[in-house]
C-alpha cells in the first residue's frame, strides 16, 4: 500500500481514492438515501483538506475519517431544514438499489435496524473492523459493541430467516 | 459467501463520478474566508444609535454627563491615611532619628540640652542652686523623660511636687528602667545610695557602634534599622522579605559585633528605603509650596519601621502627595494636630485612628462609667432622685439586690433616700 502524507489536505486524490468507498458505505448506511449520502461524502474530505491535521499513522486517519463521516451524517439528518423539506422527486429519495435481490434484502434488513446496532454492524461486516476499532470510532465501550452486535445479530436473523451475518 | 456478498455490496456502496467530480471541483476552489456577519453587526450599530438617539431626546443626561460624573470616582486619587492628635505635645524632630542613639540624627532625637534642661527646670520652679546640683549629677534627661515626669508630679498630692529629691528620684527609676543599672552603694548623693554619673556604658551602644562601622554609611537591602530595647540591649531589624530564614544574617551580625546579646527582629522596610523616603520628603518643601505650609516635622523611628510626619493640618492635597511616595501607605506614619504648650506629660496623645479619607472615628461614650453630676450638689450629700434618669450609674441597679448593712459600696447609702452618703474615708 502507498504511503500517504500524514498532514492532511496534501495528495487529495490518492486519499479520496483509498477511503471514499469506506466513507460513502458508512455515510450511506447512516443516511439511507444517495442525496444525503453524497453531501456527506463532500463535507467529510472538505473538512479533511481543511483541518491541517497531522495523524500519527493510518489507523489514526481512518478512524478521523469514520468519526467525522458519522458526525457529518447526523448533522445532516438532524438538521431542521431537511426535516421540514420534501424532496422535489422521487429519485432523489429513492432507496438504494443493489444489483442481487439478495443484497437488496439484506440493505433492507439492515436499514431497518435502529442506528445503535446499524452502524456496529456495518463497520464489523463490511469495513472489518475490530470491535475495539468499532468502540473508538462509536465513543462506547467494547462490550457494549459486542452486544449491540448479538442484538443486531438476532433481529437480523429475525427478519431475513437466515444466517447472513454469522458470529 | 457472506464475506462475498458484503463485499459486493460494498463496492455498489461508492460515490458516484458526479459526485467525485464535484467534490474533486470544491477541493481545486481557494479555500473562501469567513464571510462577514456584515447583518450582525449592522443591527447592534442601529440598536446603539437607536438607544442614543432615545438618551439625547429625553430628559436623562447626555453620555457626556454620564462620563463625567463617573469620571471623578474612576480618576479619584488614592489619599494617605493619618491620625489626629488631640494635644500634640511629643515632637518630631527633622531629619530625627530615634531609639538607637547612635546615628548622626539619632543624637538630636528626644536629647535634652542642658540649656534646655536650665529652662525646663526654671519654667516648673526649680532654683538655680538646685538645676547646678542637679546637672552635676549626669543624668542625660530627654525630652520624653522630663515630660514623663512634670506630668507626674502635676498628678502628685504632694505640696512642693518639684523638689530636687523627686526628680533625683525619677531619674534613677528611669536609669534603672532604661539600662537596668543597680543602684551603686553609697557612691553618690541619689537617695538609696546611687550616683547616676557612674552609669555602666549602654550594653548595645557599643554592639550598635560596631554595626554601623561595618556598614559605614551604606546600608544593606536586609537591614531594617536598630534600636536598644528597655534593657539597653541591641535589636537589629531584618527586612522580611530579604532575610533567607536560615539565620546566617544573624549570624554574621553577631559576628560583626562580637556580641551573644544581639536581639534580632523582623520588619518590611528596609532602612535604605526609608532614607530614601525621607530625602524625597526632605525636598518635599523645597518643591511645593503647599506641603511646606502644613509639614512641620519628620524623622525615621527605626523601632516602628517608619517614618513619622507631622502636620500641622490636613489636606487632600499633601495625603494624596503621600499617597504617591507611600503606596501602601505604611511606610510614612502621618499625625496631625496642632502643638501646644507643653504642660502635660509626654503620656501618648489622644489619637483617633482614621479611615483613609480622613475621617475620624469618635471615641465612644461610656455612660455607666460617668458620675452622676448633679448642679445643687454640694459634693458630700446628694439624694438618688436628683440624678437624671437616662445617666444613672448601672450600679444602683443592683444595689437593691445586696445587703443593705453592707457599707463597702459607695452606692449603697444612695438606695436609701433617707441616708446620707458617708466617703468611705470618714
Amino acid at each position: 500500500m502507498e504511503a500517504l502524507p500524514l498532514r492532511a489536505g496534501g495528495e487529495m486524490d490518492s486519499v479520496i481514492d483509498r477511503y471514499q468507498d469506506m466513507v460513502y458505505g458508512l455515510a450511506l448506511t447512516r443516511t439511507g438515501n444517495r442525496a444525503d449520502a453524497d453531501d456527506v461524502f463532500q463535507e467529510v474530505f472538505l473538512a479533511y483538506c481543511q483541518c491541517g491535521k497531522t495523524f500519527r499513522g493510518e489507523e489514526h486517519r481512518k478512524a478521523w475519517l469514520l468519526r467525522t463521516t458519522i458526525n457529518q451524517a447526523r448533522r445532516v439528518t438532524a438538521s431542521s431544514w431537511r426535516q421540514k423539506t420534501v424532496p422535489l422527486s422521487e429519485q432523489e429519495d429513492a432507496p438504494v438499489q443493489f444489483r442481487e435481490p439478495e443484497e437488496n434484502q439484506v440493505w433492507e434488513a439492515l436499514q431497518d435496524l435502529t442506528e445503535d446496532y446499524r452502524l456496529p454492524i456495518y463497520l464489523f461486516y463490511f469495513q472489518e473492523l475490530s470491535t475495539q476499532e468499532i468502540a473508538k470510532v462509536l465513543a462506547i465501550r467494547p462490550g457494549a459493541v459486542r452486544m449491540r452486535l448479538t442484538r443486531g445479530r438476532e433481529q437480523l436473523r429475525e427478519m431475513l430467516k437466515g444466517a447472513y451475518f454469522d458470529e | 459467501m457472506n464475506k462475498e456478498l458484503f463485499s459486493n455490496m460494498q463496492k455498489q456502496m461508492a460515490p458516484s463520478p458526479e459526485v467525485r467530480a464535484a467534490l474533486s471541483e470544491k477541493l481545486a476552489q481557494p479555500v473562501k474566508k469567513r464571510p462577514v456577519p456584515w447583518m450582525k453587526y449592522g443591527a447592534v450599530a442601529a440598536c446603539a444609535v437607536l438607544a442614543v438617539g432615545v438618551l439625547g431626546a429625553s430628559q436623562y443626561p447626555s453620555w457626556e454627563h454620564i462620563l463625567q460624573n463617573f469620571r471623578p470616582s474612576i480618576l479619584e486619587t488614592k489619599l494617605h491615611s493619618y491620625v489626629t492628635v488631640d494635644s500634640l505635645t511629643g515632637y518630631v524632630q527633622e531629619n530625627a532619628t530615634t531609639a538607637t542613639g547612635g546615628s548622626e540624627e539619632g543624637d538630636q532625637d528626644m536629647g535634652m540640652t542642658p540649656v534646655d534642661l536650665e529652662q525646663a527646670m526654671l519654667d516648673v520652679g526649680y532654683t538655680q542652686e538646685e538645676i547646678d546640683e542637679y546637672q552635676a549629677i549626669g543624668y542625660q534627661m530627654t525630652w520624653a523623660n522630663w515630660w514623663k515626669f512634670v506630668h507626674q508630679q502635676e498628678n502628685s498630692e504632694g505640696a512642693d511636687p518639684f523638689n530636687l529629691d523627686s526628680l533625683k528620684v525619677f531619674s534613677q527609676k528611669e536609669l534603672y528602667i532604661n539600662t537596668g543599672a543597680l543602684p551603686a552603694p553609697n557612691t553618690g548623693d541619689l537617695p538609696g545610695g546611687a550616683y547616676v554619673g557612674d552609669v555602666p556604658v549602654q550594653v548595645g551602644a557599643e554592639d550598635y557602634q560596631k554595626l554601623m562601622d561595618r556598614f559605614n554609611g551604606t546600608y544593606p537591602d536586609w537591614y531594617g534599622g536598630a534600636y536598644l530595647d528597655q534593657s539597653g540591649r541591641l535589636v537589629v531589624q531584618l527586612v522580611e522579605d530579604k532575610d533567607p530564614g536560615d539565620k546566617t544574617l544573624e549570624l554574621q551580625v553577631l559576628d560583626w559585633t562580637g556580641s551573644d546579646t544581639v536581639m534580632f527582629s523582623s520588619c518590611k522596610h528596609s532602612l535604605a528605603q526609608l532614607h530614601e523616603l525621607m530625602d524625597q520628603l526632605n525636598a518635599l518643601p523645597n518643591t511645593d509650596p503647599q506641603c511646606k505650609e502644613v509639614m512641620a516635622g519628620w524623622g525615621v523611628d527605626e523601632e516602628a519601621n517608619h517614618i513619622k510626619l507631622t502636620l500641622t493640618q490636613v489636606n487632600d492635597h499633601i495625603l494624596s502627595v503621600l499617597a504617591r511616595l507611600d503606596p501602601d501607605d505604611d511606610a510614612i506614619y502621618v499625625q496631625v494636630g496642632q502643638r501646644t504648650t507643653a504642660d502635660v506629660g509626654t503620656e501618648d496623645p489622644a489619637v483617633h485612628h482614621v479611615m483613609p479619607g480622613g475621617v475620624p472615628i469618635p471615641d465612644d461614650e461610656d455612660l455607666i462609667a460617668e458620675e452622676p453630676w448633679v448642679d445643687n450638689l454640694d459634693g458630700a450629700h446628694y439624694d438618688i432622685r436628683d440624678l437624671p434618669e437616662e445617666k444613672k450609674p448601672a450600679a444602683t441597679d443592683f444595689a437593691h439586690e445586696e445587703d443593705s448593712s453592707a457599707d463597702t459600696s459607695a452606692f449603697t447609702p444612695a438606695c436609701d433616700p433617707n441616708a446620707d452618703f458617708t466617703s468611705p474615708k470618714e
